[in-house]
């Protein structure tokens, strides 16, 4: 197929570099990144993360091509084909191994969510094994949120685009961040077995009511007491709003470095001590709002703070309103970007619609090539709501469709 | 110009939108209540100048500075200010018609 070559797109410092490197696989743009971190004297250019994100991308891609200036501070990359775990592409046995470096301060939802936009375009089923030094399944203090966030709040989103089935996400290993704030030991598994062509046309419109809050408590290494202190301060907020609360707790072992692991890591013992809390509210109409929040990795404070504020935030996150939470929309709104060639529709709350990254988000889709949102005031009781209307661009992933 | 504006209007909002010669973070508190209020231009000319005279001389940036070009899923939240919030039975009492325990007959 004839097609020019576009100039690469050029986009300025590390914002939402992930995002942008999916929506450049995704609509099959060559991108050019540059101003990243130019001017910080302890990280100049790319950070290990998005080094490693770079790697992901290659691996579950076939053809892309990677340019890093010598600086660190600029970037090149053509996206390739979207293969997934297919064999003969660095899958063995079905499964990509994709290790996190030991330096690694972002959870492993940093990697877990974009990977996820990039699965149903994929060729074959993804199937990828995030392990090492640097996995953390906690939330971080760099604002990521923990990877049972990412199976309760975020994986759920995708039935509602028709992709179902053979989704899975499983924490293998827990892990908090070190007490430096950098890596852990857990490992986790991506399973995304639903391909689909063109995600469907949604029209989210109704938020619904609140009816239930589920949750996990995680310790790691610490003691069981941290949960059961966690859940009963959270359950002391949030009972008054909702009788149908149930957090779980899951105790586990510190995760003990293997040796190949301990050869990057300075300190030879266990890794990764800590609690967390993640809390889901589900809707009447199957809205999900999501809190997270972990001990930082210095420690010190207690874990009746960390259950009260995590359920703060949690109120925070419903009072944003709209159909899908802060933490949700870019996943969505991209799915909706992505699909036919048809207005989808989804209510947000204003203040979901207000934050830096949505308004990035919809400037950086407009210059990839989708067209602009509609926005307009909601029309029903609900005040502060606002309603996105997003064309589909009908083409899914151009990279396959080529080839 | 019309400070008699209703404020939060979503026109506003859909034309900064894809308004490149504002950031993302000036279309947000340009949008936020407090920033209504009509700015006087003489004012921000002269502010503006003494800036870029400090700003002559200016020192690198420091890491955090910088580190609102960092994306997080999770906002940075001011956990005491959000305790004072939702600590306060107005605000919950606000908040409950999002539950399904609210009454609606109310």
């Amino acid at each position: 197929m004839a097609t020019t070559p576009q100039a690469p797109l050029r986009l300025r410092t590390q914002r939402s570099l992930a995002h942008r490197l999916i929506l450049s696989t995704l609509t099959g743009r060559a991108v050019r990144f540059q101003q990243i971190r130019p001017s910080s004297l302890t990280h100049t250019g790319l950070a290990s993360h998005e080094i490693s994100f770079l790697r992901l991308l290659e691996a579950v891609t076939n053809g892309s091509q990677i340019v890093i200036g010598i600086t660190g501070t600029e970037l090149l990359y053509k996206p390739g084909l979207i293969t997934g775990s297919a064999p003969g592409s660095g899958a063995s046995g079905g499964v990509i191994r994709h290790e996190l470096p030991a330096d690694c301060i972002r959870g492993v939802s940093y990697f877990l969510i974009p990977l996820c936009l990039l699965a149903p375009f994929s060729k074959a089923p993804m199937n990828v094994l995030f392990t090492g030094p640097g996995v953390i399944t906690s939330a971080t203090p760099s604002g990521d949120m923990s990877a049972d966030s990412v199976r309760t709040a975020i994986l759920p989103l995708y039935a509602q685009f028709g992709i179902t089935n053979n989704i899975e996400l499983r924490i293998l290993r827990r892990s908090n961040p070190n007490t430096s704030g950098k890596g852990g030991a857990g490992e986790v598994q991506l399973v995304f077995g639903h391909q689909v062509r063109l995600p469907k046309t949604v029209h989210i419109m109704n938020p619904g009511r609140v009816k239930k809050i589920r949750g996990v408590a995680y310790c790691t290494g610490v003691s069981a007491s941290n949960n059961a202190r966690m859940i009963e301060e959270a359950r002391g907020v949030l009972n008054p709003m909702t009788g149908d609360t149930y957090i779980f707790s899951d105790v586990s072992s510190a995760p003990y470095p293997t040796s190949r692991d301990k050869a990057y890591s300075n300190d030879k013992g266990k890794t990764g001590l800590g609690f967390g809390l993640s809390l889901v509210a589900e809707s009447s109409t199957g809205s999900l709002y999501s809190a997270d929040l972990a001990s930082p990795p210095a420690g010190g404070v207690p874990p009746e703070d960390i259950g009260r504020q995590c359920a703060y935030q949690l109120l925070e996150s419903i009072s944003f309103g709209g159909a899908v939470s802060l933490a949700a929309a870019p996943t969505v709104l991209t799915l909706m970007a992505m699909g036919s060639e048809d207005v989808g529709r989804l209510q947000l709350g204003k203040d979901v619609l207000r934050s830096d990254s949505i308004i990035g988000l919809a400037r950086d889709l407009k210059a990839f090539g989708a067209s602009a949102w509609g926005v307009r005031e909601s029309t029903t009781e609900l005040d502060g709501d606002v309603v996105v209307s997003v064309v589909g661009r009908g083409v899914g992933n151009v990279g396959r469709k080529i080839a | 110009l019309h400070s008699t504006q209703r404020q939060y209007r979503v026109s506003d909002f859909a034309r900064m939108l894809y308004d490149d010669s504002l950031s993302p973070a000036d279309v947000v508190r340009k949008w936020r209540v407090e920033d209504e209020k009509p700015v006087l231009g003489n004012g921000n000319a002269s502010e503006s100048e003494v800036e870029e005279d400090e700003n002559f001389f200016r020192r690198a940036k420091r890491d955090d500075e910088a580190e609102d070009l960092e994306d997080r899923s999770i906002p940075r939240y001011d956990y005491d200010a959000l305790a004072r919030k939702w600590s306060d039975p107005d605000n919950l009492e606000k908040l409950r018609h999002r539950f399904a325990t609210a009454n609606l007959l109310k």
